[in-house]
């Protein structure tokens, strides 16, 4: 049982994967694109650019006859021409710096792109203000952008900023409508100083301030790094903590789950395998959801889909109460006969030990009912256990599928992958957690002398509410639909 | 024991994962930009409408990319704007995904039942769907409620579809003459007024309608290309070529790339031509990878120049995907390039269903009928291919008439 | 199902996902514009007021085409040819055109060029304006509803037109002054002129963004400066106006009061009527597509969903259609909700204005009156039943002010809005203090902090100020100097605060309006 389902994660996983990094495969900017971007730093005594060039697969496609040389060669000439540096007011030359790099990484169907970078100088002994401004391909649509970099015994105050998401042109992130997408011109005030640089960031707003000695940035990027895994982990947290939460609304069998617990001669043990499966079937209900909402999201607006999942949720939900309010009623009315039949038995049992009276009542029960066809299994096995915990899990649920659509919307399937992981075992906390609850709570009762008729009733009425609520989300979701 | 807890209380965690997902993403730096400041959905918006008129001024795709990222604040901030959801219309349409863009003008339909704006992106996509008949009830209401350049620019298009060239041209020069906020918008209906009038034989105010829209901004690559296209109708194939190549370096779309070709070849340069068609190949594969074929200009290009079973199965899935009068000519002229003419006929009835007057579409439907066998219908739609203008394109017209001197 | 909303905007991130996958490199279907921004059929503003020299006449400023920049060339600015521009009067209170002056025009065009003047354009006529703008005057009369003749007054008038600049035109307002035609005894003029409405849109286009601070005491940034419009101006004796066609005798005169708007028709089509060819002279219907009297009404008042009717409708109808949204104004409720919305300045710092300001948001019948049945013993024009309709109404029988306070009615001069509309009332602030309850004893000195033109206004015809060329175009905003707080909306109770840089208003009204801090 636990092998196929396993497989079946493994292979929803990949297909998910498989889909998301087909899209992201694309050139998100087009295969008409021609983008640059130019890296400057002023130093001491010198300016230092690196301008870079992905030229997309239209373009290179054009340029297919030109020799590695000539592409270099066009490329230099249209940044002698277009890429203008002053310093103080006076434009100064620029010169190479050390070796241009040419490369053809592969595109889309089958064709290349271009990608260039030329390391380029110009003397700029104590200038107090520098500035560029690129006219490089100025008719061709793309990305186009200027990050200022901290430089040796300098500091900077620049108006573009320092951070870069595409890392040099090698991705590019979805774009946001706050950031400039044409960007052909800085200024940068210089005065002498130890490699600092502060910079407006990406998104506009406030400043951030940027030290390197090395001038290439690092600091910022392992600043960045600590930053973003900081947040991960809270991130993680989150998703545990809201799985937990989450565990607690309608339709995760935690009815089930505890009236599998109570109605067995359930151990902690149990509880918490019980938790596990719940955990790994959850996962896979979520994947196998998720799929088969980014199949259909290709034919049916999302908008238009969650009603339908909502439904779909809610009549599920529906069933999954009538069926355990169906076996309970079946069970009550099992036990009533058994009640009448010993109603001094079962004071005894409960004023008595825990084990015994358990298993008593059980033994009982299962004496009653062995005539009817009912879904509390008497003894507790493996198998039945993962069924019941499988059955669980495989609930769909919509929460988890917006983190799982959500990160694959962003272009984050592993962190997705990630989230949906932690929040099926804050849900499988909560699930065992609960378990072990019900399994205490057993014998509390059997203490408190709790009438076992409300024992009995009690999972019946929960199943009523988990019926109601079922069909409060039908109902919600009707409208929607009409 | 089991209290189950109300949904409403799971809101709470739930938008803060949701947040926190965002704080990621923004702390990560490789995505959204979580901001404090908040927005106003009128403002994103009208972002998002300057963001898709620069992407007609510049086909400059990740202009799509910014102006969906607007209407969907928007519309995560106002669920039920018109102008946003009209706005997401716009962008399903110009991705050619007709049947989105169609669901989504209808949602636009459903929020502003009074407004005229919804009903333009409704009129697009019934249009693009083949559904001339809804089309023409939503243009009708739109043109009622607000005559304006929109209104006029698409009855224009729809009397053209019917074959009213000169109603055609009538509506659009109301369009012209009403004028818009962005002078692309001006642009570019002069340049399809000037097409209405290359179609109807009167080169010189085509002519005219193009110097003006180039005269509005500068440099405009449709009028360009339509001006070559002009060019080389008229034989001036020199300048036609000229044209063409300024055009492709600027935008390389399909339709553009292939004209170039087709003219290199008739000028007798098969070596330019052959080069051009391999960048055609090239975008196709493009197209490919990206799972994007809702491209007639492609498939009638692998009909006449490359390879004849592609261009059936290309023509069938843009039928597939926008069952157009369009589609249907290229579905017919793909299935009589491959040798079933009887079918190739039937198509083309198809794609005249509406009278369309479209030489191109003519021409194409005299070769198939004349290669079917039926001789008559052959004659019928080639004198009526030449009727308005003789010299309609460089490529077609000589076909055109050689076929009907074979045929007489 | 809470969670939902939550899915659905993530879902849509991800079809966002899904279909932002590399654009294809598109193909010829038809994109046409779907933008509705109609400026050449767009009112932008009415006015209607007695001229200082022209007390014995009604003098209109109706302008069209909205924020036209004069740098914006070679495109130059231009009624639409195959629209009709309308002035409407009504002088029986029905909300029914009584007279109505039919303004058309034809655009001459240079087959040689498409510049509009070649340079030194010297006189109106001079050949040298390549691109030129004629237009026809048609007066319509109606009794009792039904039309009457119409009568051309006259045709083949000069447009003034756009400045594009000292080497086009040495002499502007010569060349403009020639557009101003007298006939009869009536003045009329059309063409380019500098835009009068003065308001800070602040970033309304783009975060809205609020100027505290500001109001009765300046700073505002008046973001109309330099933009220009097209104007139809004209002058015309109180007789050919009023009902009994007698001069007005004074303000207390049976007829003394007319209701005027502007606005635009334009031509409906058939879809698959192959009959239809302008070139053949075929009529076909009009459609109005736009109109204004009341400034502001639109805007503020009707919801977004129901605009485009509005513009559609003709003001008989709109005790039925706006007397409703003025009643309960959705804006007053965005005034109450404007100290609580203000949640970060610039520094994140979270600041919230320490006043209540107490609109009252229902049973607005002093709305309904100043704006729509015009005010009793002012300008009502059937003074025993006053019907609600939007047309600006302007009692002819007041006598102009000497000197004009801009806060009209409102700040005691009774020649000022809402008793018609002189270009230098300042609508802005005058309407949100109106909305805010200042006949309704809750006066709020709120505004948008600008308080006059960019430009001075002439003394004479045509009013408005020559429009700012493209040659000296500056980007058109100009900051209202700072002063001391001015009447009518006294409101002690709200304290100074320290300076403050701009603020961000979440959702905000369309228009930035601060609370004002005196």
């Amino acid at each position: 049982m636990r092998r196929p389902l396993a497989a079946l994660a493994l292979a929803l996983a990949v297909a998910v994967i498989a889909v998301a990094a087909s899209k992201a495969d694309a050139h998100p900017l087009g295969n008409f694109t021609v983008n640059h971007l130019t890296e400057v730093s002023v130093t001491r005594d010198a300016v230092r650019l690196r301008y870079i060039l992905d030229v997309a697969e239209i373009p290179t496609f054009q340029a297919r006859h030109q020799s590695r040389a000539q592409t270099l060669q066009r490329a230099r000439a249209e940044v002698a021409g277009g890429l203008v540096v002053t310093v103080d007011g006076r434009r100064v030359a620029l010169r190479d710096a050390g070796a241009a790099r040419l490369s053809y990484p592969r595109g889309q169907g089958g064709l290349n792109t271009t990608r260039i970078e030329l390391p380029l100088t110009a003397t700029a002994g104590g200038a107090g203000l520098v500035a560029l401004r690129d006219g490089t391909y100025a008719d061709r649509i793309g990305y186009t952008a200027i990050v200022a970099r901290p430089g040796a015994g300098t500091a900077v105050r620049s108006n573009v900023s320092s951070e870069d998401p595409t890392r040099g042109l090698h991705a590019y992130p979805k774009s946001v409508i706050d950031r400039p997408l044409d960007q052909r011109a800085a200024t940068l005030r210089v005065r002498s100083g130890d490699a600092t640089l502060v910079a407006p960031r990406f998104s506009g707003g406030d400043t951030v301030m940027t030290s390197s000695r090395a001038g290439d940035g690092f600091a910022g990027v392992f600043e960045d790094a600590a930053a973003g895994k900081a947040t991960l982990l809270l991130l993680l947290l989150a998703a545990l903590g809201w799985g937990a939460l989450h565990a607690l609304s309608p339709g995760h069998g935690k009815a089930m789950v505890a009236a599998y617990l109570v109605g067995s001669r359930g151990t902690s043990r149990h509880a918490l395998a019980l938790g596990a499966v719940v955990t790994v079937t959850h996962t896979i209900g979520v994947f196998a959801l998720g799929l088969v909402t980014l199949l259909l999201a290709q034919y049916i607006l999302p908008e238009d889909l969650y009603p339908w999942l909502t439904l779909a949720s809610g009549l599920m939900v529906v069933a999954i109460g009538s069926a355990v309010l169906r076996s309970r009623v079946l069970l009550y009315r099992g036990r009533r006969r058994h009640e009448h039949a010993h109603p001094h038995g079962h004071e005894h049992e409960h004023s008595d030990g825990l084990k015994h009276s358990h298993g008593h009542e059980h033994g009982h029960d299962h004496h009653e009912g062995s005539g009817h066809r009912h879904d509390v299994p008497d003894t507790i096995t493996w198998k039945g256990l993962i069924a019941m915990g499988a059955s669980a899990g495989l609930i769909p649920c919509p929460s988890a599928l917006v983190v799982l659509l959500g990160a694959v919307a962003q272009h984050q399937v592993a962190l997705g992958l990630l989230l949906i992981l932690a929040f099926s075992v804050g849900l499988a906390a909560t699930l065992a957690a609960l378990g072990l609850l019900v399994v205490h709570a057993r014998r509390a009762t059997a203490r408190l002398r709790v009438s076992p008729r409300l024992v009995t009733v009690l999972p019946a009425a929960s199943a009523l509410v988990i019926v109601c609520l079922g069909c409060l989300l039908v109902l919600q979701a009707a409208p929607k639909l009409l | 024991m089991r209290r189950i807890a109300r949904p409403r209380v799971l809101l709470v965690p739930a938008v803060a994962f949701v947040v926190a997902l965002g704080a990621f993403q923004a702390l990560d730096g490789s995505s959204t930009t979580a901001r404090a400041r908040p927005e106003n959905p009128d403002a994103l918006t009208k972002r998002g409408n300057n963001e898709l008129q620069r992407a007609r001024e510049t086909a400059d795709p990740a202009r799509y990319t910014r102006a969906e990222t607007a209407f969907r604040r928007a519309l995560r901030l106002q669920p039920r704007s018109v102008d946003a959801t009209v706005g997401l219309a716009t962008l399903a349409l110009a991705r050619h995904d007709f049947r989105t863009g169609l669901r989504y003008a209808q949602r636009a339909r459903r929020l502003g039942p009074r407004l005229a704006r919804p009903l333009s992106v409704l009129v697009d996509a019934q249009v693009e769907l083949g559904r001339y008949g809804p089309a023409g009830r939503s243009l009708q209401r739109m043109i009622d409620l607000q005559p304006s350049l929109a209104s006029y620019a698409r009855v224009s298009y729809f009397r053209e579809l019917h074959g009213d060239l000169a109603g055609a041209r009538a509506a659009m020069s109301l369009a012209v003459s009403a004028g818009a906020g962005a002078p692309e918008n001006v642009a570019y209906v002069q340049t399809l007024l000037g097409d209405l009038e290359a179609l109807r034989g009167h080169p010189r105010a085509a002519r005219r309608a193009y110097s003006a829209a180039l005269t509005g901004v500068a440099g405009y690559v449709p009028a360009l290309a339509s001006r070559a296209q002009l060019d080389a109708a008229g034989g001036r194939l020199a300048a036609a070529i000229r044209g063409y190549e300024v055009v492709v370096r600027r935008r390389p779309l399909p339709q553009y790339v292939i004209a170039l070709g087709e003219t290199q070849q008739v000028a007798g340069r098969d070596a330019a031509a052959r080069e051009t068609f391999a960048l055609v190949d090239a975008e196709r594969r493009l197209l490919a990878a990206n799972r994007v074929n809702t491209d007639v200009e492609i498939a009638l290009f692998e009909a006449d120049h490359g390879d004849r079973g592609r261009a059936l199965r290309l023509a069938r899935r843009a039928w597939r995907d926008a069952p157009s009068v369009r589609s249907a000519d290229a579905v017919s002229w793909a299935l009589t390039r491959s040798g079933r003419a009887r079918d190739g006929l039937a198509w083309a009835r198809r794609a005249l269903r509406l009278g369309s007057r479209d030489p191109l579409v003519l021409t194409r439907a005299g070769l198939s009928a004349r290669a079917a066998g039926d001789r008559g219908a052959a004659r019928r739609y080639l004198r009526r291919a030449l009727r308005a203008n003789p010299r309609f394109s460089v490529v077609w017209a000589p076909r055109a008439r050689r076929a009907l001197r074979a045929l007489a | 199902m809470r969670k939902l909303p939550v899915a659905g905007a993530l879902g849509a991130a991800l079809a966002a996902a899904l279909i932002a996958v590399s654009l294809s490199p598109g193909s010829s279907h038809r994109e046409a514009p779907n933008i509705m921004l109609d400026p050449s059929a767009d009112n932008t503003d009415t006015y209607a007021f007695t001229a200082n020299d022209a007390p014995d006449k009604l003098t209109v400023v109706a302008n069209w085409v909205p924020g036209g920049n004069p740098a914006n060339g070679p495109n130059f600015f231009r009624f639409d040819d195959r629209a009709r521009y309308y002035i409407s009067i009504d002088n029986t209170g029905d909300g029914k055109p009584d007279i109505r002056y039919r303004f058309v025009f034809k655009t001459k065009v240079s087959n040689t060029s498409y510049r509009q003047s070649l340079i030194n354009v010297q006189s109106i006529d001079d050949p040298r304006l390549l691109q030129s703008q004629r237009y026809s005057i048609v007066r319509e009369t109606y009794t009792n509803g039904k039309p009457n003749k119409p009568r051309t007054i006259a045709s083949n008038l000069p447009v003034a037109p756009s400045n594009s600049g000292p080497k086009s035109f040495p002499n502007y307002s010569k060349v403009a002054g020639e557009a101003i035609k007298v006939i009869g005894n009536s003045k009329y003029f059309a063409g380019q002129r500098d835009d009068a409405f003065f308001i800070d849109l602040g970033a309304a286009f783009d975060n809205i963004n609020l100027r505290l601070l500001t109001g009765s005491t300046g700073l505002g940034t008046d973001t109309q400066a330099d933009t220009s419009i097209q104007t139809i101006t004209m002058q015309v004796p109180e007789s050919d106006v009023t009902r009994d066609h007698k001069p007005v005798a004074g303000p207390d005169a049976d007829n003394a009061t007319v209701g005027v708007w502007a606005s635009t028709e334009r031509r409906k089509l058939q879809v698959t009527n192959a009959r239809f060819d302008s070139n053949k002279g075929a009529r076909g219907s009009w459609v109005q597509v736009s109109r204004l009297g009341t400034p502001l009404i639109n805007e503020l008042f009707v919801p977004s969903g129901q605009k485009d009717a509005f513009n559609k409708s003709t003001p008989d109808t709109d005790n039925a259609r706006i007397k409703k949204y003025l009643l309960t104004p959705e804006f007053a409720r965005q005034i109450n909700a404007l100290p609580g919305e203000l949640l970060t300045n610039e520094v994140g710092l979270p600041i919230k204005l320490p006043v209540k300001l107490n609109v009252p948001e229902t049973d607005r019948t002093d709305l309904v009156e100043t704006f729509l049945t015009g005010m009793p013993g002012l300008n009502q024009i059937d003074k025993t039943d006053p019907l609600p309709t939007d047309t600006l109404k302007l009692n002819m029988g007041v006598a102009p002010a000497r000197t004009p306070n801009r806060f009209g009615i409102l700040g005691g001069d009774r020649a000022g809005f809402p008793n018609g509309r002189r270009l230098e009332d300042d609508a802005t602030d005058i309407f949100v203090q109106l909305v805010a309850g200042f006949f309704k004893d809750n006066k709020i000195s709120a505004g948008d902090g600008v308080d006059q033109n960019d430009k001075p206004f002439l003394d004479t015809f045509p009013y408005q100020a020559a429009p700012t060329s493209g040659f000296e175009q500056k980007v058109g905003r100009r900051q209202e100097p700072p002063h001391l707080p001015t009447p009518p909306g006294d409101n002690p109770q709200i304290p100074i605060l320290p300076q403050l840089p701009p603020l961000r208003l979440p959702i905000g009204p369309q228009l930035p309006i601060g609370p004002t801090v005196p």
